[in-house]
């Protein structure tokens, strides 16, 4: 109780300190022992601020049964004096902080004023606090005292961290567009933006700490307490850039530790300004294009290029209901009101499509008709997109007769019409678009002159032409499509080309094809006799092709069975005799189980037929690799006779042997013929060449044959 | 039952239950898009950040790893000291493939092909590549890509999905997790196949897999037939009509054991049979070449009418990105020359050079370059010594990953050249790019932070850049 009276008495002296410091206040220096005190304010604020309310709280929702309690009068007095007393030593300790540097401004008088006011209403409440029973007159104070807490507590709150501090981060930032490239100037766009983000806190006109205002030039030229802030003409540039260099835990380095620092970067910017000589007015384009501040700037700034949306959003609803798959609409990213619209399927596309736009058509910026049926007319509608900035028209069914229509788009930069029948006057008349920086006229049939002079006429505007062929290409060769290799029955020769218009001839029998004499292709082509199948394409523009070749066999006689004088060598033994007379003709990969193989020995085959054949030819498939040690046969000999015991000799070949450099790998067929005969046996010979020490070095070495297939005709 | 259990898991849970009125305020902190004033950005998840320079993505991969000494990276000095053994202090023992590991001289081969210097950048380019120099002031060459893995299939897949082990979401997949597709009646990623006559190396379906992303992000492989899609015809005696209902009625019973299981694959299937459904018409219109003007074809070259080459690929690429797909990724076989290098690099470059080259003019001849970024190069790059025996004009190379070339055009890139290998070309002299600032770069253009663009699975968060990647500003106009 002591204690609670002692309180209660020192209420007296404490308030009239307090008036007297307020009266008395420009006569005042703060010693540093009671700065110390003043700087507590920060910590003792929040006692008042709570226990005010407390105490309101109290008398406000305390229910009437709890109100005719004994002890609630009791912790009403001493919320009350609890309140009364430390607002004032709160008050006190705050006048004594707003004595220290940088608390001049007008906010800070505000709240010094209300903040004693509050102690002396607080005072005077606890001393009168029996006489005052009258309900109006108690919802009264209390409702002001309530007022004035808060609205103190606000003002300190904006001194220290700053105005709008707690709604900041729900606040829609209202950043002022950051100047084109084109027109910033160096101070107001790039330097003044790192001053106010990182020093005006503390350096404006109400909390001038250093007595330094930063927010105007003249305020900024006259420098604070410690002299101006620049010299550019010392090494180091002066006072603002040796304190920024300060070592972080510096006292003096700025900004002060715990506050948000510099980056190197602006910095970097500061400090080029400075050495720049400081100008105020110079645009970042008027430097030098070697000049550092320019360079780094030029980082920060956008092009007027880049595009900025001022316009509102349209409603989120509305954006989802046109959506579809057909025509999709989507922001131009996460949170702009920008959107771009693009086509698709041809089916869809309506004139009627695009009109339903139009509760978005303020907002689109960027339109994607691509290969869309969109029809002249339709041009009223897309004119009326005002903030288009990109329209796509490529192949479009437009024919340019309203293409002026464009000519209300203001925004318009980039204009495709790749593909549409516009006319060069027709573009004439979008020259007059300041935006307009680039037009697409590849393939609509405006010739080079006339694009030359639009260009003339508008160089802001790129016309851009497109590919011009100019170059006489080779054509790929046609392509054989048959097949099978082997004929048994006349078959239609497939040729085909990928490339539309293009003439195809051909021969039949392996000599080269050439444009005047070679027949020309068409379906109606029977493959009837083995040969070497050549075919070449022509086309106007282009340079003939090269030859595509498929070497065909004709096999009019099935042999039914036969056998082998000698077994072929285990590794190349396939399905033994069989593998000659299946009228397969196999790729020359000897592994594959299509082809038998001797090694230094020959062979000798004899095939027989069920009934006589009416007989005139023998063609041997076989291969040669002269670097696998696989030649062509010293001798081919062809017996015929109506069983293998009456055979007469019909034929004997001696093919070529391979030339000393021939060591490619490839098929080679033999083609015996003789006077048309009635067998029913036939045999060949076919003996390997002796030596081939000429072609191989290799002491010793034999040749292989290889032989996959006999056709009958 | 005990998979839809795992499957709805906390994470779906307590997204669900924030959605009530009681859960709201956990709900927010949780979901912190959840309650923020503009609601465009809770509704429309699946969009660029930040204003996108690049809409969508040609990747033309060209597997096995292109030469760049031979290509774009000249080196004078090689040719000189042609035959010499790179110095030790070059090399400085740096890793080596298995195949000249054993290798007891590491002779220096210069390039037998010439160089010519084109465009504003007097960028390098050699005769091999005409077509390619042609459009030199459209392309932002980066000499100084950088990798970490030294044999093909890695290497591969980290290039497409940030990390040497499978089973990594691919970029296109991650592009279309990030940024949805934009026609949705074709995959918003797509790839094509072709080879060519050198030396190949495999590519398999895990470098466009969805990884652990919804299916629905996965690659779509066009067959290199004449039919690109398969299966997509309806057969015979059924009509649209009957296919809609078909397709109806099974949407109705997957959906039902959607209802039981929870499993999101059955969604995904049932979202894949409509896009099937919406393939059928849009797909036709792409792959049908026949009213491509003669002009296209002398600018791609002859062979792009020939389906599964090369340029027929960029030619499909082209229409497909025209087409709103937002990734398409080519793969050419055939680059992997450790022997016969001059020979084998020829054959490549005539597939490759023109239609490459093409691909830009045509976009740019459309008015689509400046939104969509074109991507040429390899899984890294080959040595400056010669692997097995060295001759005058002859050599091969072997994998060199400390820096090659590779270089981008369109979709908001600065044209130029970028970085400097040093005069043995064998190591980064400046401005390094690795693989993972190549992603984070690419992710920047379309819009997307490559720190923001995550997915949580088994317990952590994953990115295309796992944990690394800076945005390589200088390659951005």
């Amino acid at each position: 109780m002591k204690l609670k009276k002692g309180i209660a008495v020192s209420l007296i002296p404490l308030n009239v300190l307090l008036l007297f410091f307020l009266c008395f206040s420009a006569k005042i220096v703060v010693p540093a022992w009671l700065q110390v005190t003043g700087r507590m304010h920060p910590l003792l604020l929040h006692f008042p601020i709570v226990i005010v309310l407390l105490y309101v709280g109290w008398v406000l929702l305390s229910p009437r049964a709890l109100k005719a309690s004994t002890w609630y009068a009791g912790i009403e007095e001493t919320l009350l004096l609890s309140a009364a007393f430390t607002t004032a030593i709160t008050a006190l300790s705050g006048f004594l902080l707003s004595k220290e540097e940088g608390y001049e401004d007008a906010i800070v008088d505000w709240h010094k004023w209300i903040g004693a006011t509050l102690s002396f209403l607080l005072f005077i409440l606890y001393s009168y606090r029996p006489k005052i029973t009258k309900p109006v007159l108690v919802n009264t104070t209390l409702l002001a005292i309530t007022v004035i807490v808060i609205w103190a507590a606000h003002l300190g709150g904006n001194i220290t961290h700053g105005q709008n501090f707690v709604l900041a981060p729900i606040t829609p930032e209202k950043q002022k567009p950051s100047a084109p490239l084109e027109e910033a100037i160096v101070y107001a766009d790039v330097i003044e933006p790192i001053l106010q983000n990182k020093c005006m806190s503390c350096h404006n006109n109400g909390k001038a700490k250093g007595e330094l205002i930063m927010e105007t030039k003249e305020a900024l030229l006259k420098g604070g307490k410690n002299g101006v802030l620049w010299d550019t003409a010392s090494a180091d540039l002066g006072l603002l850039m040796q304190r920024i260099h300060l070592p972080e835990e510096a006292k003096k380095h700025m900004p002060p530790v715990g506050k948000p620092q510099l980056t190197a970067f602006e910095i970097n910017l500061l400090k080029a300004w400075i050495s720049g000589g400081a100008q105020f007015e110079k645009k970042v384009l008027e430097l030098p294009e070697s000049d550092t501040l320019r360079s780094l700037a030029t980082t920060l700034l956008r092009s007027s290029e880049e595009d900025t949306y001022t316009f509102e959003p349209a409603a989120d609803k509305q954006i989802q209901q046109l959506g579809n798959n057909n025509r999709v609409i989507t922001p131009v990213s996460a949170g702009s009101p920008a959107l771009t619209v693009n086509f698709y399927n041809r089916a869809f596309y309506a004139a009627k499509e695009l009109e339903a736009l139009k509760p978005v058509e303020s907002q689109i910026v960027d339109l994607n008709l691509d290969k869309m049926p969109v029809k002249d007319p339709d041009l009223n509608i897309i004119a009326r997109f005002k903030n288009l900035r990109r329209l796509n028209l490529n192949f479009t069914d437009i024919t340019g007769s309203t293409l002026q229509e464009l000519s209300k788009l203001k925004e318009l930069k980039l204009l495709s019409l790749t593909g549409t029948t516009v006319n060069a006057a027709q573009l004439q008349a979008l020259q007059k678009n300041k935006n307009l920086k680039a037009v697409y006229c590849w393939n609509t049939g405006i010739t080079e002159q006339q694009m030359a002079v639009l260009q003339q006429a508008a160089p802001n505007i790129k016309y851009y032409a497109g590919f011009k062929d100019t170059t006489t290409l080779q054509i790929i060769p046609p392509v054989i499509e048959n097949e099978e290799l082997v004929i048994t029955q006349p078959v239609a020769l497939k040729l085909k080309h990928y490339i539309k218009g293009t003439e195809i001839r051909y021969t039949l029998d392996g000599k080269e094809p050439d444009s005047i004499s070679s027949p020309v292709y068409n379906k109606e082509i029977l493959l009837k006799e083995t040969g070497l199948v050549k075919a070449k394409a022509y086309k106007k523009g282009w340079v003939a092709s090269e030859v595509a070749q498929k070497q065909f066999y004709r096999s009019a006689w099935k042999v039914d069975s036969a056998i082998l004088a000698t077994d072929p060598d285990p590794k190349y033994r396939a399905r033994g005799a069989a593998t000659i007379i299946d009228r397969e003709k196999a790729e020359p990969n000897y592994g594959n189980g299509k082809w038998i193989g001797y090694h230094g020995k020959p062979i000798t085959a004899t095939l027989l037929f069920s009934k006589p054949a009416m007989v005139s030819s023998v063609t041997i498939s076989m291969v040669k690799s002269v670097n696998e040690h696989v030649f062509p046969p010293a001798s081919i000999q062809v017996w015929g006779g109506k069983d293998k015991d009456h055979l007469t000799l019909l034929n004997t070949l001696r093919p070529p042997a391979p030339a000393k450099d021939d060591r490619g790998k490839m098929p080679i067929t033999f083609d015996s013929r003789f006077a048309p005969a009635e067998l029913s046996c036939i045999k060949l010979v076919l003996t390997p060449i002796p030596n081939i020490k000429p072609w191989i070095a290799d002491k010793g070495a034999q040749s292989w044959l290889f032989i996959d297939e006999v056709f009958i005709n | 039952m005990l998979e839809h259990g795992l499957t709805y898991n906390r994470r779906r849970f307590l997204s669900r239950l924030s959605l009530g009125i009681g859960s709201a305020a956990l709900g927010s902190l949780l979901i912190p898009d959840l309650f923020s004033g503009d609601p465009a950005e809770a509704v429309l998840a699946g969009l660029p950040k930040f204003a996108p320079k690049a809409k969508r993505v040609i990747y033309l991969f060209q597997n096995g790893a292109p030469s760049q000494l031979d290509l774009f990276d000249y080196k004078p000095l090689l040719q000189k000291m042609h035959g010499q053994d790179l110095p030790a202090s070059i090399r400085m023992g740096q890793r080596l493939t298995g195949m000249t590991s054993g290798q007891e001289h590491f002779p220096l081969a210069g390039s037998v092909f010439k160089f010519g210097e084109y465009g504003h950048a007097r960028a390098q380019i050699s005769e091999l590549l005409p077509h390619t120099a042609s459009v030199v002031d459209d392309l932002c060459i980066i000499k100084t890509l950088y990798t970490e893995a030294i044999n093909h299939d890695p290497a591969l897949t980290f290039f497409q999905t940030g990390a040497q082990v499978g089973n990594r979401p691919s970029m296109g997949a991650w592009l279309s997790y990030g940024l949805g597709s934009e026609n949705k009646n074709l995959p918003a990623f797509c790839v094509l196949l072709s080879k060519g006559k050198g030396n190949g190396q495999g590519v398999y379906g895990k470098l466009w897999t969805n990884g652990f992303l919804d299916s629905m992000h996965q690659g779509v492989q066009f067959s290199s037939g004449e039919n690109p899609v398969l299966y997509l015809n309806n057969p015979e005696s059924i009509d649209k009509a009957d296919r809609r209902r078909m397709l109806d009625k099974l949407a109705v019973l997957n959906e039902d054991s959607y209802q039981e299981f929870g499993d999101p694959e059955i969604s995904a299937r049932i979202q894949q049979y409509e896009m099937a459904f919406r393939m059928q018409t849009a797909v036709p219109e792409i792959t049908d070449m026949s009213k491509e003007p003669e002009s296209i074809i002398k600018l791609y070259g002859p062979d792009c009418l020939v389906p599964g080459t090369y340029a027929a690929n960029c030619l499909l690429a082209r229409k497909l990105s025209e087409s709103g797909v937002r990734f398409v990724q080519l793969y050419h076989q055939g680059w992997d020359a450790h022997d016969n290098l001059p020979g084998q690099i020829k054959g490549q470059c005539k597939d490759v050079d023109q239609a490459s080259a093409a691909l830009i003019t045509d976009l740019k001849q459309r008015g689509l370059l400046d939104e969509t970024l074109v991507i040429w190069g390899g899984e890294f790059g080959r040595t400056n010594y010669c692997q097995g025996t060295l001759t005058k004009d002859n050599y091969g190379r072997d994998h060199h990953p400390r820096c090659f070339t590779v270089w981008m055009a369109g979709g908001g890139v600065k044209p130029g050249v970028y970085g400097e290998t040093d005069e043995f070309g064998y190591n980064i002299a400046s401005n390094p790019v690795h693989v993972h600032d190549f992603h984070a770069t690419i992710l920047n253009l379309m819009g997307l932070d490559h720190e923001q663009l995550v997915f949580k699975h088994l317990g952590r968060r994953y990115r295309l850049t796992d944990v690394a990647g800076n945005v390589v500003k200088d390659l951005i106009a």
